[in-house]
């Protein structure tokens, strides 16, 4: 497992056979703010949006994303291809906007091969995908899905040493 | 003899195993009914389990959705290994 993706929470917005997928890590935040980057673009009411890092591919980019949990549907409504007015636009209509650095990203039939091999769990979102301490991402998602889920989130990184 | 996880004996409930002296824990296998599952008794279960395996055992075990449908868009994806 590459040490990107260790205790990741990641969401896959663009998955097929043919191209591939693309993902961004969701608990990995760099405790910075889009105001503290040297961006070409001046974005002022952007400054406030909080910066993550996607994964290890393109991080010379940022991607932003609009986030929004819809209750009635029970469906989690994730825009990551923002340009940055588009994300101000966001902004002000009350959107949760988080800026990314990097994304992950598979060829066409790797990940495939990768969940036949238990290297992922896939899961339904089933609420906004963020919280305060976002480091917990990973063992509270999998407390929700079963009790084997969880009990693989309580087992130590190094079983002897238990 | 134990079998296929080292369990030689049991199962044993939740409250016996915790009687049961943690070198002697990996011969049991316990028995948590679903209901009683939570922190504790994730963690007293995890304590036994992870006496004779790893992470890996518990994957084994768990029951997967495979072969991957046609699109995950939209879905979180996490690793098993951490």
């Amino acid at each position: 497992m590459d040490s990107n993706f260790k205790r990741a929470v990641l969401y896959l917005n663009h998955h097929s056979a043919e191209a591939g997928a693309e993902g961004l890590i969701l608990n990995r935040p760099t405790h910075k703010k889009v105001g503290d980057l040297s961006l070409a673009t001046n974005t002022p009411e952007l400054d406030h949006v909080p910066v993550y890092v996607g994964g290890p591919v393109g991080t010379d980019h940022l991607i932003f994303a609009s986030i929004h949990w819809l209750p009635e549907e029970k469906r989690l409504e994730f825009d990551s291809r923002l340009s940055a007015s588009a994300a101000v636009a966001r902004v002000s209509e009350g959107f949760h906007v988080v800026a990314f650095i990097g994304h992950s990203g598979w060829s066409a039939g790797q990940l495939e091969g990768e969940i036949l091999e238990r290297v992922w769990i896939t899961h339904r979102p089933e609420g906004l995908p963020f919280t305060e301490n976002s480091t917990s991402l990973w063992k509270d998602t999998l407390e929700g899905i079963s009790p084997w889920h969880y009990l693989l989130a309580l087992t130590p990184d190094d079983p002897s040493l238990n | 003899m134990p079998n296929a996880f080292g369990e030689a004996f049991g199962p044993v409930g939740v409250e016996e195993a915790a009687e049961i002296s943690e070198d002697e824990r990996r011969f049991y296998s316990i028995e948590v009914p679903l209901d009683l599952m939570g922190p504790e008794t994730g963690r007293l279960v995890t304590n036994c389990l992870s006496r004779l395996t790893s992470a890996d055992m518990v994957v084994e075990r768990m029951n997967f959705q495979d072969p991957a449908p046609l699109s995950l868009d939209g879905s979180l994806l996490l690793p098993t290994h951490r």
